[in-house]
Order: C-alpha cells, then sequence, then structure tokens
C-alpha cells in the first residue's frame, strides 16, 4: 500500500487529529446519518410489502402503518443487522464513514462479529444515552465502548 | 596533385595533367635584376590570364557555332594547350635573361665599387651615388602616395565597375550553366541549420501582425465543425470529467463538515473539562492503531 492511496488531507487540524479517538459531534453526526438510513430500510421494506401485496393480492397500493411497537421493533431489529454489519466488516457504517470515523477495539484491532453484535445491542437498545457518556468521558467513550471496550477513532483514510 | 584528390562532379571539366614542381621561394627583390624578375613575373602572369581567357573565349563562343551542351565534359583541345606552352616558354626565357642581368648587374657594381675607391675617379662617382639615392628615396615616397591615390580610386571604382558587369550578365544562362546539384550536395545542411539562430529569426516575427491578417471568419466558415465535435466528444468522457469534479466539490463539503465537527468536538470538551475541574488532558490516542492495515485488509 502506497502513500498515494490514501486520500490526501488538506486541513493541518484534521492531519493532526487523525488516530485520536473522536468526540462526541463527530459521533453524533455520524449516528443521526445511521439512524436515518435505518428508517429508510424500515420505510423501503413496508413499501416492498406494500408493492407485493399491490401485484400479488389484492391489486390496491397501501402502504401499511404498522403500531408503534412494531415499528420500534422493527427499527431495533434493523439497526442491530445494520451496525452489526459495519463494525464487524470495515470498521464503519456508511454515518461513520461519512464523517470519517472508525470503531476499533482499544487495542486498535478490528472487531470482530460477536463483539460488533453486542455492541450494536447497546448501541440499539440505549442509543443516544449511550453516546451521551462520551462528554464526560476521559477517553472520550460511551457506554458500549465501555462494556465491550471499542474505541472510536478519526480515520480518513480510504474509505472514509 | 595526389590520387586521392576527389573526383570532379558531373558536368565539370576533367582536372589538368599539368604538375606545378616546387619552387625554392624566391629572395626579395634587390638592385636591377630583382625589379626586372617583378616585372617580369607580373608581365607573364598577366599574359597567361590574357592567353587563358582568350583561348576558352574562342573555344565556347566562336561566332556561328553553338556550344556543346557537353562542354564541361569534353577533352581539351589543342588551342587550349597553347597559353601553358607560352607561359613555359616565357618562363624559360625570364630564367635566361635574370643570370644574364644578375652577371652583368654584378660586374657593373664590382666596376662601380672599383671607380668609387680610385682617388680620383672616386668622389664623382661617389657624389653620383649619392645624387642617385637622393632622387631614389624621392621616388619612392612619391611613389607610395601614387600607391595610395591609385588604391583610393580602385576602391571606388570596384562597385561601380562590378554593377555595370553585371548589368551586362545574362544570369539566366549562367545560372543554367551552374551545377546547382552539384552545389546543393555538397552542402552540409544540418551543419547549416544548427547554426541558424531559430529563436532569434521567431523574435524578429510579428505574430499579431500575421494573424491580424488572418480572415478568421472564412477559415471557420470552410471547417466542417459538426463531424469534429462528434469526435471530440467521441474521445472525450465528459462523464468522467463531471464526476471528477462533482466528486471533488462533495469531498470538499464532508471535509468541512468534518473539520466542523472536530473542532466541537475539542469545544465540548475543553468546556466539560472546565466544569469539572479538569487538568490533565484527555487520554486520546490509541496505541497500537495502525490505519494503514486497515487500508491493506480492505483492499484485500
Amino acid at each position: 500500500m502506497t502513500a498515494t492511496q490514501i486520500s490526501p488531507i488538506r486541513s493541518a487540524h484534521a492531519r493532526e487529529l487523525q488516530g485520536q479517538r473522536a468526540g462526541i459531534a463527530s459521533r453524533l453526526t455520524a449516528d443521526a446519518i445511521d439512524w436515518g438510513i435505518v428508517i429508510a430500510i424500515y420505510i423501503g421494506i413496508l413499501i416492498a410489502v406494500a408493492l407485493v401485496e399491490y401485484f400479488v393480492g389484492s391489486g390496491k397500493f397501501d402502504v401499511s402503518r404498522p403500531p408503534a411497537a412494531v415499528t420500534l421493533t422493527g427499527e431495533w431489529v434493523i439497526a442491530v443487522l445494520y451496525l452489526t454489519a459495519g463494525w464487524a466488516g470495515t470498521g464503519r457504517t456508511v454515518g461513520k464513514s461519512i464523517m470519517g470515523l472508525r470503531v476499533i477495539t482499544n487495542a486498535g484491532l478490528p472487531l470482530r462479529p460477536r463483539r460488533s453484535f453486542f455492541r450494536a445491542l447497546i448501541c440499539a437498545t440505549l442509543g443516544a444515552l449511550a453516546l451521551g457518556w462520551v462528554i464526560v468521558s476521559r477517553r472520550r467513550a460511551g457506554i458500549h465502548d465501555i462494556a465491550v471496550r471499542t474505541s472510536v477513532v478519526y480515520d480518513w483514510t480510504k474509505g472514509a | 596533385m595526389n590520387d586521392r584528390s576527389p573526383s570532379p562532379p558531373d558536368g565539370a571539366p576533367p582536372p589538368s595533367r599539368a604538375v606545378v614542381p616546387y619552387t625554392r621561394p624566391e629572395p626579395p627583390a634587390i638592385g636591377f635584376t630583382g625589379l626586372l624578375r617583378r616585372a617580369t613575373d607580373l608581365g607573364l602572369g598577366a599574359a597567361s590570364i590574357a592567353a587563358s581567357a582568350a583561348v576558352d573565349a574562342i573555344e565556347r563562343f566562336v561566332p556561328g557555332e553553338p556550344v556543346p551542351a557537353d562542354y564541361h565534359s569534353a577533352e581539351p583541345g589543342v588551342v587550349s594547350l597553347v597559353p601553358g606552352a607560352l607561359m613555359g616558354a616565357g618562363l624559360v626565357a625570364q630564367r635566361r635573361m635574370l643570370d644574364v642581368s644578375a652577371r652583368v648587374e654584378r660586374r657593373v657594381t664590382q666596376a662601380a665599387g672599383t671607380l668609387a675607391r680610385t682617388p680620383f675617379v672616386g668622389a664623382p662617382v661617389r657624389a653620383t651615388q649619392g645624387y642617385l639615392e637622393r632622387w631614389s628615396d624621392l621616388g619612392e615616397v612619391e611613389q607610395s602616395r601614387n600607391r595610395a591615390l591609385v588604391t583610393e580610386f580602385v576602391r571606388r571604382l570596384a562597385p561601380e565597375l562590378a554593377t555595370a558587369v553585371i548589368a551586362q550578365l545574362d544570369m539566366d544562362t549562367l545560372m543554367t550553366q551552374l551545377p546547382i546539384d552539384s552545389i546543393v550536395a555538397t552542402v552540409d545542411i544540418d551543419a547549416l541549420l544548427e547554426r541558424v539562430n531559430v529563436e532569434r529569426i521567431i523574435d524578429r516575427v510579428d505574430v499579431n501582425a500575421i494573424v491580424g491578417r488572418v480572415d478568421v471568419q472564412a477559415i471557420m466558415g470552410g471547417v466542417d465543425i459538426a463531424p469534429m465535435a462528434e469526435d471530440i466528444i467521441a474521445t472525450v468522457d465528459i462523464g468522467a470529467i463531471v464526476r471528477q469534479s462533482t466528486g471533488s466539490i462533495t469531498g470538499d463539503m464532508v471535509d468541512g463538515g468534518r473539520v466542523t465537527a472536530m473542532r466541537i468536538d475539542g469545544f465540548s470538551d475543553r468546556v466539560v473539562d472546565k466544569i469539572l475541574l479538569r487538568k490533565k488532558p484527555r487520554k486520546l490516542e490509541v496505541p497500537g492503531f495502525d490505519p494503514m492495515a486497515f487500508v491493506e485488509a480492505e483492499g484485500e
């Protein structure tokens, strides 16, 4: 791997902070993007179901409006799967990729699927509450980071 | 003349078979014999040139006879040998005459010296000698002045004479007789071009004036732009250019957002640390983290 494959970082401030743990604003923005993607996936599933019903069943196109509990449960499941897939693969979800962040272990290594899954479970369950601890943590760690011993760092290398 | 001499180009006259013998340089002319040798050398030289020119003119331009096309390649005629023969005879005559003159001059000099040393005749002889020397000096001074005058006269006359001669020449005929191809073949064009200062020539060209004289509208009217534009569009990947520029703009926007978020991260940390009365900096480094390892893993 050569240096030319790394996207050049023009901001000196950003270059200086590469590899350091990310703060609340960056992580909150990335999680907001991911949350929006989870909602988009959920809505996409509802539309797909409506299309199937339209072509196969009643012939009437009607997007269902499930109860709040079903919606929350569905979004929770989607979030867990989505976050697990992202962190176990490249250490990035779409939101983290846009914000130039990467999830790693405290030893600086990539996450295994099991650790990614537990981290996703905590994140999807506690949401912003888990992330709030980043503000006061000396290591900018959320509750889920403390639980599964992970860190989120600035990493603008290729793929970010 | 040696065997390695270059062969004459096509159409040129063959080289002469005459041999010029090596002669020891003559000592500077002194006395009457030297003067006589100079005069005869000049006369013989002028006669040789005149005879050669006359014979050449006779052979080339005899009235009523057309000039042969292969004149230059023809063998020299018998008439052309006459100047050389006359010159040879003249040289022999000159040498014998100079020998006689030298002997006479020596005798006269010896006699004059003997007379000059005698008691009674010596004085008038020496007086005569001194009288002649003064006249000789005067003559030399006058000769120098006259030589300068003649030189100036020739300098002024030469251009006029050359102009008059050129006006009488039939340049077209001369040009047809010149072996232009042979001359050009001997010219080293590469060496000639290396000596040409192209930059200096370009500096002297008024490009704006040339461009100003070009009728661009007429040229554009004669150009069929449609096929040219189709070729250009076919060879240029406009989609790639648009994607590249769009990606660059998007990348700049994303980078700006990331840097803003980074600054807010730092600002919120400082606020919280101040509220919590923290003095120690946060531990933001992750030991063992190597971004390149992740990049290589993603590339596989």
